[in-house]
C-alpha cells in the first residue's frame, strides 16, 4: 500500500487548459497576418508532438497520424479567428478527421490490418542489447489499446495528454460526474487486455 | 460509508477539490477496504502510465513554414484568373468599372474577400476614388508605369489590414500576376497616388515609371522619396 500524500499525485503535466488559453487577447478576424503566423508557429511547437503522439496511439499507425496531425493544423491556421481554447479545438478536428479517414478506407483498412497484424507479430527485437521482452512490450501494448473501446481509448489517450476531467467530459460529450469511474474502467480495461496477451502466442 | 469509485478516481488523479481530500483522507486512515481499493488503481495508474510510451514512434519533423504555405490560397493567382486587367473608372457620378468576368462586381460595396483578403473598395461621393487592398502576408512589387503629374505620390506607413493602393485620378488601371501589382493611366488626369504600407507587411516595393523609389523589408525602408515630418514619403509626380 502506497504511502505517498495526495497532492504529489497532482494533475498531469500539460493540463489542456492551462496551455490552451493564452494572455494574448488578440483574436479578431482582422489579426496582423505575422502576428497571427508567430501565434501559429509558437503553438505548432508547443502542440503537435502531443498530438501526434494521441492519433498514433489512438490510430495505432504513426503515419497515418502524422497526416492527420498536419491536417488540424492546417485548418487550424486557416480558420478566421482564434478558437477560445485552440488546443481542445485541434484535437476535437483530429478526432473528426481520424473517424473520417476511417469510415472511407474501413474496407481498405480491413486487407491492411491483416498485413499489419503479421508485420507486428515479427517485429524486429530492436537495437541489440534490448531484450525481446521490450519489443513484445510493444506488441502487447498496441494490442491492448486496440482491443479498448472508441471512447474507452479516447478517455485514456486524452488523459495521458493532460485533459482534466472537465476537459474529458466537454471532449467525449460525458457527464461530469462520471467521468472518474468512466476513466478508471478504461484503465482496468487497458490492464487486463495487456495482461491477456502475456499469453497469446 | 465508503468512498464510491468516482470519489477514489478523482483522489487519485488529482481532481478532487481540496475540502474533499480531506474527508477522503480522515476515511482512509481508518478503512482497509477502502485504501485497498485506493491501492489498486494507484498501481492501475502507474502501469497504464509506464506501458503507454512503448507504443510510441518519433515525432516527425514538420516546419509549420510548410504547413501555413499549404494552408494559405495563393491570392494573386485567383486574380489572373477572371481578367489581367481589373479597370477601376472613377466617373463624375463615382461609377465603378470593371473588366468582364472580374470579380469585382461581386466585391464592390463588400468589406472583404472572406478567402483571400483581397479587397476592391470605391469610395463616394466625392472625390471619387479607386483603390485595392491586398494581403499583408505576400511580398507586393506595386509598379506605377506612365504615371504623369499634375499629382504627388504619397505613401505612408500606418496600421490596416493590408496594402492599400488607392487613386483619385479618372482613367486608373490596376493589373495583377503573381506578387505584382502595375497601375497606368488610360488617360492624361490629374490627382494623387497614395500607398499604405503597414508596418506588419511581408516586403514592399513601390517601382515608379521604372525606378525603384520605396522599399519596405522587414519594417525597415530604403527610399529616394522625401520624408516629411509626420511620417510620409512624398514626391511630386513629372
Amino acid at each position: 500500500m502506497r504511502n505517498d500524500p495526495v497532492q504529489a499525485r497532482g494533475k498531469p503535466a500539460n493540463p489542456v487548459q492551462a496551455r490552451g488559453e493564452r494572455a494574448d487577447p488578440i483574436q479578431a478576424q482582422g489579426e496582423p497576418s505575422s502576428r497571427r503566423d508567430a501565434w501559429f508557429r509558437a503553438f505548432f511547437d508547443d502542440q503537435f508532438a502531443s498530438l501526434h503522439r494521441y492519433l498514433a496511439r489512438f490510430t495505432g499507425d504513426p503515419e497515418v497520424a502524422g497526416e492527420l496531425a498536419q491536417e488540424a493544423f492546417i485548418r487550424l491556421y486557416r480558420r478566421r479567428g482564434r478558437p477560445d481554447q485552440p488546443r481542445a479545438w485541434l484535437f476535437t478536428v483530429a478526432m473528426n478527421l481520424a473517424r473520417n479517414a476511417k469510415t472511407k478506407a474501413s474496407r481498405q483498412r480491413r486487407l491492411l490490418t491483416l498485413e499489419r497484424s503479421t508485420h507486428v507479430l515479427s517485429d524486429p527485437p530492436g537495437a541489440p542489447g534490448t531484450t525481446c521482452g521490450s519489443a513484445s512490450t510493444r506488441v502487447r501494448v498496441k494490442r491492448a489499446l486496440a482491443a479498448l473501446s472508441g471512447r474507452d481509448r479516447q478517455l485514456l489517450l486524452l488523459r495521458a495528454e493532460g485533459y482534466s476531467y472537465k476537459d474529458l467530459a466537454a471532449a467525449l460529450e460525458l457527464n461530469e460526474a462520471s467521468v472518474g469511474t468512466l476513466l478508471s474502467r478504461a484503465k482496468a480495461a487497458f490492464k487486463d487486455a495487456y495482461q491477456e496477451y502475456a499469453d497469446a502466442p | 460509508m465508503h468512498l464510491d469509485q468516482e470519489t477514489l478516481s478523482r483522489l487519485v488523479d488529482g481532481e478532487l477539490p481540496d475540502d474533499e481530500v480531506r474527508w477522503a483522507e480522515i476515511h482512509l486512515a481508518e478503512c482497509t477496504a477502502c485504501s485497498a481499493r485506493k491501492g489498486d488503481l494507484v498501481a492501475t495508474d502507474d502501469l497504464v502510465s509506464s506501458l503507454l510510451p512503448y507504443a510510441d514512434d518519433p515525432t516527425p519533423h514538420v516546419d509549420p513554414a510548410e504547413l501555413i504555405r499549404r494552408a494559405r490560397p495563393a491570392a494573386p493567382r485567383r486574380l489572373q484568373r477572371w481578367a489581367a486587367a481589373l479597370i477601376l473608372t472613377a466617373a463624375g457620378a463615382g461609377a465603378a468599372y470593371a473588366a468582364p468576368g472580374s470579380p469585382l462586381p461581386a466585391l464592390l460595396g463588400r468589406g472583404d474577400d472572406q478567402r483571400t483578403g483581397t479587397e476592391f473598395r470605391q469610395e463616394e461621393p466625392e472625390p471619387s476614388s479607386s483603390g485595392l487592398v491586398l494581403p499583408l502576408d505576400q511580398p507586393l512589387t506595386v509598379r506605377l508605369e506612365g504615371i504623369t503629374g499634375p499629382g504627388a505620390l504619397i505613401v505612408t506607413t500606418g496600421t490596416g489590414p493590408g496594402i492599400a493602393i488607392e487613386s483619385t485620378r479618372a482613367g486608373v488601371s490596376f493589373e495583377s500576376e503573381a506578387g505584382v501589382i502595375t497601375v497606368s493611366q488610360q488617360q492624361a488626369s490629374a490627382g494623387d497616388f497614395r500607398l499604405n504600407v503597414p508596418p506588419e507587411a511581408s516586403s514592399a516595393r513601390i517601382v515608379l515609371n521604372g525606378r525603384e523609389v520605396w522599399r519596405m523589408i522587414g519594417g525597415s525602408i530604403e527610399t529616394t522619396l522625401p520624408e516629411s515630418p509626420d511620417g510620409t514619403y512624398r514626391e511630386e509626380l513629372p
